[in-house]
C-alpha cells in the first residue's frame, strides 16, 4: 500500500474510481464537475492509497482555501464576527481550511476497496497525506465533511485517533424507493396524511403546471440557473456556492448520469427545476431551483420532489437521497433522517481551544434532535 | 440595417461604443443624445471627432437631457424618437463614488424610466444598458449574472443607484427586451491605453499609482477590463439582439492581486515601488489627510474612500453568460497584467486629462 496525491481527477482516472464503487458523491463525473467549477483561491488535491499494481484501495478529495464557508453551522454571531474581522483586517485573516470529502455531498464517505483488509492502515495513510497537504497549503483547520453513520465505527475511531474531534453534521435524508410503482410507494411508504398530501399536490397542479424531464439539459442552464441560485441565496446554511459551470459539467457527465426535471406553468414560464444524478444503485435529488416570484413555490417544490421519487421508482433504483435541508417536507414524503459526522482538527494552535465548543454546539444537529424539531414542524 | 440611439457617447465607454458602431456596416444610422447648450454640444462633438474620427452623415444629434422626463424632448420629438430606432444603447451615467444618492438617482435611475417608456412605445426597440459589476457592492463571495439582490451593502451612491436602475429594468414589462452589461473596473484601450475620458476606474488607478500609503488588502483581487473590450462586447451583442445580463469582467483567474496592481500602476508612473498597504481597520487615521491621486484627478477624501472600499476583497464575478455569448464572436478579454501598466503610462502622458478639448 502506498499513498499518492493527484492534482486532477483526470489523473486519477474514471475507471479506477468507478471500480471502487464510490457512491454518487464521489463519482468521477461529480468530482470532475466540482473541480472544473472551483472559483476563488480554492484548490483541490486527490489523496489516494494504491496497491503495487496501481489499483485504488482508497481515495478522497481535499479542498483547500479560504473561501469555504466553514463556519456555516456555527452561531450567526460567530459568522458575522468572522466576516467583520476579515473585512477589517483583510484576507490574511481569513481562515484557510482543508475540507476532505465531496463539497456537494449528500452522504459523506471515504471510498475504499470492499475487499481491503487493512482499512485502518489505508485510512491512516490518507489522513497523513491530508495533514501534509493541509500544511503545505497553510491550512489552519482540517475537516472531514459529513461522514455518514454507515462508515464503520472502527474507521471513525481511526479518524479520532488521528487527532480529529468528532461532532454532528446536518443529518442526511434517505427515502426507500424500492417499490414496483409510485402508487405502491404512496400506499405502503407514506402515512395517511402523507398520502393525502401527495395526491393533493398533483390534483392542485392539474391544468396549471406540467412536468417534463430533459436528459441533455446543457442548453437549459441559462434559463434555470437563476432559480437554483435563488434557492441557494435563501438557504439558511449556505455552504458551497456553485457557479453555472457546475451545472454545465453535470449535464455532460455520464458517470453518474444526470437529468433535469422542469416544472412549467401553462404559459411556458419555468416555475422550478430539479437536477437529478443517478446510477443503478442510488439517486440524488441534487439541486432544486424555484421561482419564488410565483405564489405556488411550495407546490412546485413538492411536485419536483415527488417527480424525483417517481423517476427513482420507475428506474428500479432502491435508494434516494434528498439532501440536508428542508426536513419537514422531506419527512412528510417518507424521508428518514440519518446521522452524519463532522471531524475537525486545528493546525493553528489559536483554534484548538475552540474545538470542544464547536463540538458542543453541533450536538444540535444529531438526527434525533432534528427529528424532535420536525415533529414540532420546525426544520432546523 | 440597424438604427441606433446612443446616450452617454461622451463617456469612457460611450465613446468606445460609438467608435465600434462607426465600424459596423450593418449600422444604418446613429442618433446621439447631446446637451441642449450649443457651446457645450459643439465642444463635445469636437472631442468625439478627435477620438473616433470624423462623423459620417449617418450620425445625427438629438438635443436633450437624459435626466428629464422624455429626455427633455417635446411630445412630438419623443414620438419621432420612439419610432426612429431599433437599438438603444444607454451609456450615460454618473460614476462619482460619493454618497450623494439624490444626484446619483437623477443621473442613473431617472433615464432608465425614460427608456422603459420608450420601449413601451416601440415594441421593436431593444435596450442595451450599461450598468456595473459593482452592483455586487460589498458582498464577499460569488456574484453571478443571475444575481442582483443578494442583500449586499453598497459602498457609495453610484453602486446603489445602478442597482436600483437594474432592479427597475428587471421589474418592468419590457425586461425581455433589455440587455444589461456589467463591466468591472473600466480603463482605456488595452493596446494603447487611450481613453476618451478619465472616468471609469481612472480615479482608482490614479490613486494606486500615486499614493505612498493606502488602506488596502494585498491579497484581495482587482478586476480591470479595457473599454474597447467592453464596447466591442456591447456592440456585438446589441447587433445580435441579446437580452439578459452579461458580466464584462476578467474573472478570478486573471484578476490581479492588489499588491500586483499597485506595483504595475506605480511602475506606469515611473516609481520603483508601489504604495504600502494598511488593513482597513488600521488605516482610519489616514482618513484625516485623505489619499493623493495622480495630478489631483480626484479629491483626497474620495481617493481615500475609493481605496478603502475597492482595495479589499469584494465579489468574485462569474462570466458564464458573457463567455457563452462572446466566444462565438471571437471576443476575448485581455488579462489586466498585460495592459495595466500601459493604461497608467498613457494616463501619465496626458497628465490624467483628456487631450481633446473639454468643457
Amino acid at each position: 500500500m502506498r499513498p499518492r496525491v493527484y492534482e486532477s481527477i483526470d489523473d486519477v482516472g474514471s475507471d479506477r474510481i468507478t471500480e471502487l464503487q464510490p457512491g454518487l458523491d464521489f463519482s468521477f463525473g461529480l468530482l470532475r464537475a466540482m473541480e472544473r467549477s472551483l472559483w476563488g483561491a480554492l484548490v483541490v488535491r486527490y489523496l489516494t492509497v494504491e496497491n503495487d499494481d496501481g489499483a485504488l484501495l482508497a481515495f478522497t478529495p481535499v479542498y483547500v482555501g479560504s473561501n469555504l464557508n466553514f463556519n456555516a453551522l456555527l452561531p450567526k454571531a460567530i459568522q458575522k464576527g468572522y466576516d467583520a474581522m476579515v473585512g477589517g483586517l483583510g484576507m490574511s485573516m481569513a481562515t484557510r481550511v482543508a475540507v476532505t470529502g465531496s463539497l456537494i455531498s449528500d452522504r459523506g464517505w471515504i471510498p475504499m476497496d470492499r475487499e481491503l483488509r487493512d482499512r485502518a492502515g489505508a485510512l491512516r495513510l490518507l489522513l497523513r497525506d491530508l495533514d501534509r497537504v493541509a500544511k503545505e497549503h497553510h491550512a489552519q483547520l482540517g475537516m472531514l465533511k459529513d461522514i455518514h453513520r454507515d462508515l464503520p465505527a472502527e474507521d471513525r475511531a481511526v479518524i479520532r485517533g488521528a487527532g480529529f474531534a468528532e461532532g454532528f453534521s446536518l443529518p442526511t435524508i434517505r427515502i426507500d424507493t424500492n417499490y414496483a410503482t409510485f402508487e405502491e410507494y404512496l400506499e405502503q411508504h407514506l402515512t395517511k396524511n402523507g398520502r393525502k398530501h401527495a395526491r393533493k399536490q398533483f390534483r392542485k397542479a392539474e391544468g396549471m403546471y406540467s412536468l417534463r424531464v430533459i436528459e441533455d439539459f446543457e442548453e437549459m442552464i441559462p434559463r434555470v440557473f437563476g432559480l437554483h441560485r435563488a434557492v441557494f441565496l435563501r438557504a439558511k446554511y449556505q455552504f458551497e456556492e456553485l457557479p453555472p459551470r457546475f451545472f454545465v459539467e453535470c449535464a455532460r457527465s455520464t458517470t453518474p448520469k444526470t437529468e433535469l426535471v422542469l416544472c412549467e406553468r401553462t404559459d411556458g414560464r419555468i416555475a422550478g427545476s430539479l437536477m437529478i444524478v443517478y446510477d443503478e444503485r442510488e439517486q440524488q435529488n441534487k439541486r432544486i431551483g424555484i421561482d419564488y416570484e410565483l405564489p405556488d413555490s411550495g407546490l412546485v417544490y413538492n411536485l419536483l420532489n415527488y417527480t424525483g421519487i417517481q423517476r427513482a421508482i420507475a428506474r428500479g433504483i432502491p435508494s434516494l437521497w434528498l439532501g440536508q435541508s428542508s426536513y419537514v417536507p422531506k419527512t412528510r414524503m417518507g424521508g428518514r433522517l440519518e446521522d452524519q459526522y463532522l471531524f475537525i482538527k486545528a493546525y493553528d494552535p489559536m483554534l484548538k481551544p475552540t474545538l470542544p465548543l464547536q463540538r458542543w454546539w453541533m450536538a444540535r444537529y444529531s438526527a434525533a434532535n432534528v427529528e424532535a424539531g420536525v415533529e414540532k414542524g420546525i426544520s432546523i | 440595417m440597424r438604427r441606433v440611439f446612443l446616450t452617454g457617447a461622451a463617456t469612457l465607454v460611450g465613446a468606445e461604443v460609438l467608435r465600434a458602431l462607426l465600424h459596423r456596416i450593418e449600422v444604418h444610422s446613429i442618433a446621439l443624445l447631446m446637451p441642449a447648450d450649443e457651446t457645450l454640444r459643439t465642444q463635445t462633438l469636437q472631442r468625439l471627432e478627435a477620438f473616433a474620427g470624423p462623423m459620417p452623415l449617418s450620425v445625427s444629434v438629438i438635443t436633450g437631457d437624459m435626466r428629464l422626463p422624455r429626455f427633455g424632448l417635446s411630445v412630438e420629438a419623443w414620438k419621432t424618437l420612439a419610432s426612429s430606432a431599433d437599438i438603444g444603447i444607454h451609456c450615460g451615467q454618473r460614476e462619482v463614488p460619493d454618497q450623494n444618492l439624490e444626484l446619483a438617482r437623477q443621473a442613473n435611475v431617472a433615464p432608465v424610466e425614460n427608456w422603459i417608456y420608450l420601449l413601451e412605445r416601440n415594441p421593436s426597440l431593444r435596450l442595451h444598458h450599461l450598468s456595473t459589476a459593482l452592483v455586487g457592492g460589498a458582498r464577499r463571495g460569488l456574484f453571478t449574472e443571475f444575481d442582483l439582490d443578494c442583500g449586499q451593502r453598497f459602498h457609495n451612491a453610484f453602486e446603489h443607484s445602478k442597482f436600483e436602475a437594474e432592479t427597475r429594468l428587471r421589474e418592468s414589462s419590457v425586461t425581455d427586451r433589455v440587455a444589461v452589461y456589467r463591466p468591472s473596473h473600466v480603463l482605456g484601450c488595452a493596446a494603447t491605453g487611450q481613453a476618451f475620458d478619465f472616468g471609469g476606474a481612472y480615479p482608482l488607478l490614479s490613486t494606486i499609482a500615486k499614493a505612498a500609503i493606502l488602506p488596502g488588502d494585498a491579497r484581495a483581487r482587482l478586476d480591470f477590463v479595457p473599454a474597447d473590450y467592453v464596447a466591442s462586447a456591447i456592440v456585438t451583442l446589441a447587433l445580435h439582439n441579446a437580452a439578459g445580463t452579461f458580466h464584462l469582467a476578467c474573472g478570478w483567474e486573471t484578476s490581479l492581486p492588489v499588491r500586483d496592481a499597485v506595483k504595475l500602476a506605480a511602475g506606469g508612473r515611473g516609481r520603483s515601488r508601489g504604495a504600502r498597504l494598511l488593513p482597513r481597520a488600521a488605516a482610519w487615521p489616514l482618513q484625516l489627510a485623505g489619499a493623493s491621486s495622480a495630478d489631483g484627478l480626484t479629491s483626497r477624501a474620495l481617493a481615500f474612500t475609493t481605496a478603502r472600499d475597492l482595495l479589499h476583497q469584494g465579489p468574485v464575478f462569474d462570466t458564464y453568460l458573457a463567455d457563452l455569448a462572446l466566444k462565438p464572436a471571437g471576443i476575448t478579454r485581455p488579462a489586466p497584467a498585460s495592459w495595466l501598466e500601459t493604461a497608467t503610462r498613457h494616463a501619465e502622458s496626458c497628465a490624467w486629462r483628456s487631450r481633446t478639448p473639454r468643457d
